[in-house]
C-alpha cells in the first residue's frame, strides 16, 4: 500500500510545478501499478518523478528501467495485458522508436497511457516544442489528446485512464504537450483530494480486462497469424470503430470530470467565441491557447474573430469541424505546430480540416499554416498579424504575397535561402 | 509595480552563472509571488547552457490573471543580475531594455561606467558578502540566490518579506533561519545607484 500521506487523502493543494511533474502527479494519483523509463530529453523528468515517487514509498507500483523506447513499450504491453494500469512518457526519437510497439498496444486493445513532451525531430538535433513526432504517428490506433495547459495536463492523465479503460473504448491514449514552453515551465497545478480522485477513477477490474488477460496459471498465446480470410480486416474494423464512438465517452467523462472537479474542458475541441466570428484560426497545443490572447485584442477592435482550439485529433472533431463551417465563418486559417512533407498542405491537420469542408455546402476561404517549428517563438503580435491576414483574405480576397507563402501554405518565419 | 496600478503582468529576467542559483532562485519567486496572492506565475528556466560559470537566464511571468502566453520574455520589467561580471557580456547588455526597467546587480560596489541605459534604474546589493558571512555555500562557491530575494523584494515591491520568508520556511524548515537572516541583510543594504 502506498504511504499517500494523509493530507494529500483529504485536502486540495496547489503546487507550483514543471509541466513534466504535472503528468508525474497525474499518473501517481491515478495509481498506476507499472511504469517503465527510458530516458529522453524533454521528457525525462517525468519519469525520474515517478522514480522519486516510487522509491519515496509515495506510489505502490513495479518501475522498470529498460535500454530503448521500443522496449519501453515491449515491457508495457506485458503489464498491461495482466491488467495493471500502465505508464510511460516519451518525446521526439523515442517515440519513433517505439512505432512498432504503438501498433502491438493499440492492436492488443491495452489502456496504456503515455505523455510526451514534443519536440522537434532530428537531424539537425532539436529538443523543443514542435508536434511532427506525434502527428507522424497519429493512425496507430491511439487516442491523441493535446494538453495546452499544465493543469491541463494533469487533468487529463486522470481522464485518460477512464476513457480508455472503458469497456467501449479499450484503447491507448495519448496526452500531447510542447517540450520546455510547458514541460519545462512551472506553474501552479491544484492536486484534488485523492479521496476524490479515486472516486473518480477507480482502479481496473482485479481479474484484468474481459478480452485478454496474462495468466501463468492459464497460459494462452494472443496476437497470433491469422489468415487473410481469418478476422485481421474485422479486427482493423473494430479498431476505428471503437475510436469513433469514444468520442461519446470522451464527452461524457469531460462532464463527470467538470462535476467531481469544477474545471470544464469542453469537449473534442474547445470553441472560443467562434460563434458570431467570420473569422477562425483554428489550432492545437499551447498556441492555440495563446492565441486567445489575439482574439480578445482585436475582439476590442471590433473584429469578428475567434479561436477553435482542436484538443483532440483522434478521434477526429469532425461533427464539432461542420457546425463550425455552417455558422457565420467565412474564413478560415489552420496552424499546423508539424509538418507532412508532400502533404496537400505543409501541415498534417490542415489538410485533414479542410477534407471536412466538403461536408458543408457555405463557401469558406481556408489559409494552412505551419508555426513555431523547433520552437521557434511565435509571440501574440505574430498571431494578430495572422488574424490580419485572414481579415484580408476575407474582405479583398487577397493573398500573403510575400516569401513566407509557399505552395499554397503560410510558412511563419520562414528564411528563404536558408 | 508602485506608481503603476493598473498594470498586472510583471515580467522579470534572471541572468546568472550555471552553479549560482539563479534558477531555483526564479522556481522560488514563482512560489512567493503565488503566496503573495498573485493569480498567476509561470517560470521559465532557459535550457542549453547548463554549465558551471556559463550565462544562465531564467524568466518569470506574476499576473494578476490567468497567463496564456508561451512566447519568450523579451521586455522584462526587472533584470536580476547575479553577477556583474555579466555585465560586460553583449548578449545580456542587449537583451536589457534601455528604459522603464529596474535592473538589480549583485555587486559590492559598481563602477558607473556600465554599459547600462542612464534611463533605467539602477540597484546593487551585496549578495556575494551576504552569502560568505552566513556560510551560504554551495561547492565553495556563495549562494547569491537567497539574498537576491530580499533585493528584490525591496525594489520592486511586487512580493512582500511576508511571502519571501513563509515560502523559505516551508522549504527548509528550522533550517530556514540563515536563509532569512540573508534576504533581510541583503533589504536593508539594496541600494539605488541611479
Amino acid at each position: 500500500m502506498s504511504k499517500i500521506k494523509k493530507s494529500e487523502m483529504d485536502k486540495e493543494q496547489t503546487i507550483i510545478m514543471s509541466g513534466n511533474y504535472a503528468s508525474a502527479w497525474g499518473a501517481k494519483c491515478s495509481r498506476v501499478k507499472a511504469i517503465s523509463a527510458y530516458p529522453i530529453t524533454p521528457q525525462t523528468t517525468v519519469v525520474e518523478k515517478l522514480a522519486d515517487f516510487v522509491d519515496g514509498g509515495e506510489l505502490d507500483a513495479r518501475y522498470v528501467k529498460v535500454e530503448s523506447e521500443h522496449s519501453v513499450m515491449a515491457s508495457l504491453v506485458g503489464s498491461s495485458m495482466t491488467g495493471a494500469r500502465s505508464f510511460t512518457a516519451t518525446s521526439g526519437q523515442g517515440l519513433l522508436y517505439m512505432t512498432e510497439m504503438l501498433h502491438w498496444v493499440s492492436s492488443s486493445r491495452l489502456p496504456i497511457v503515455t505523455t510526451i513532451a514534443s519536440r522537434g525531430i532530428a537531424p539537425p538535433w532539436n529538443i523543443w516544442a514542435e508536434y511532427t513526432d506525434i502527428l507522424s504517428i497519429r493512425d496507430c490506433g491511439w487516442i491523441i489528446q493535446f494538453a495546452s495547459t499544465h493543469q491541463e495536463i494533469f487533468d487529463s492523465v486522470l481522464m485518460s485512464y477512464k476513457i480508455a479503460e472503458n469497456q467501449g473504448v479499450m484503447l491507448p491514449y495519448f496526452i500531447v504537450y510542447g517540450g520546455f514552453t510547458q514541460s519545462h515551465t512551472s506553474k501552479p497545478v491544484r492536486i484534488p483530494p485523492q479521496k476524490e480522485i479515486d472516486a473518480f477513477l477507480p482502479p481496473p477490474p482485479e481479474k484484468g480486462w474481459s478480452h485478454l488477460n496474462l495468466d501463468p496459471e492459464n497460459p494462452v498465446t494472443f496476437g497470433n497469424l491469422l489468415m487473410p480470410q481469418q478476422e485481421y480486416l474485422d479486427f482493423r474494423f473494430l479498431i476505428h470503430d471503437s475510436m469513433v464512438k469514444s468520442k461519446k465517452i470522451i464527452q461524457k467523462t469531460i462532464k463527470e470530470f467538470k462535476k467531481s472537479f469544477k474545471r470544464d474542458y469542453s469537449g473534442l475541441a474547445e470553441n472560443y467565441k467562434c460563434n458570431d466570428a467570420d473569422v477562425v484560426l483554428i489550432s492545437y497545443g499551447a498556441l492555440a491557447e495563446q492565441s486567445k490572447i489575439a482574439v480578445d485584442e482585436l475582439r476590442k477592435e471590433g473584429k469578428k474573430v475567434g479561436l477553435f482550439k482542436l484538443r483532440y485529433i483522434r478521434p477526429f472533431p469532425n461533427e464539432e469541424l461542420v457546425k463550425l463551417f455552417n455558422s457565420d465563418v467565412k474564413v478560415i486559417g489552420i496552424a499546423d505546430q508539424g509538418t507532412a512533407f508532400g502533404n496537400p498542405t505543409g501541415g498534417p491537420i490542415s489538410t485533414e480540416v479542410m477534407s471536412l469542408l466538403r461536408q458543408s455546402n457555405r463557401k469558406i476561404k481556408v489559409l494552412p499554416y505551419v508555426w513555431g517549428l523547433g520552437g521557434r517563438d511565435v509571440t501574440v503580435d505574430e498571431q494578430i498579424r495572422v488574424f490580419h491576414q485572414l481579415i484580408q483574405l476575407k474582405n479583398k480576397n487577397e493573398y500573403p504575397t510575400d516569401d513566407t507563402f509557399q505552395h499554397g501554405t503560410v510558412w511563419m518565419g520562414l528564411k528563404t535561402g536558408a | 509595480m508602485p506608481g503603476n496600478k493598473k498594470k498586472s503582468d510583471y515580467e522579470i529576467t534572471f541572468f546568472s552563472r550555471g552553479g549560482q542559483g539563479g534558477i531555483t532562485s526564479c522556481q522560488l519567486l514563482a512560489q512567493m509571488a503565488f503566496v503573495e496572492g498573485f493569480k498567476d506565475v509561470m517560470s521559465i528556466p532557459q535550457i542549453g547552457a547548463e554549465r558551471r560559470g556559463a550565462a544562465i537566464r531564467a524568466f518569470l511571468i506574476i499576473s494578476g490573471h490567468e497567463i496564456r502566453r508561451v512566447s519568450a520574455v523579451t521586455n522584462p520589467d526587472i533584470v536580476m543580475v547575479f553577477d556583474e561580471s555579466l555585465l560586460n557580456l553583449p548578449l545580456i547588455i542587449n537583451a536589457i531594455p534601455r528604459a522603464k526597467c529596474k535592473v538589480l546587480v549583485n555587486a559590492e560596489k559598481l563602477e558607473n561606467d556600465t554599459r547600462l541605459s542612464k534611463d533605467i534604474e539602477l540597484y546593487t546589493f551585496p549578495g556575494t558578502s551576504i552569502a560568505l558571512g552566513l556560510d551560504l555555500l554551495l561547492e565553495g562557491s556563495p549562494l547569491v540566490n537567497v539574498p537576491i530575494l530580499g533585493a528584490f523584494s525591496k525594489v520592486s515591491g511586487l512580493v512582500s518579506m511576508k511571502s519571501i520568508k513563509s515560502v523559505l520556511k516551508e522549504k527548509w524548515g528550522s533550517k530556514a533561519d540563515k536563509n532569512i537572516k540573508a534576504v533581510e541583510l541583503s533589504y536593508d543594504q539594496t541600494k539605488r545607484i541611479y
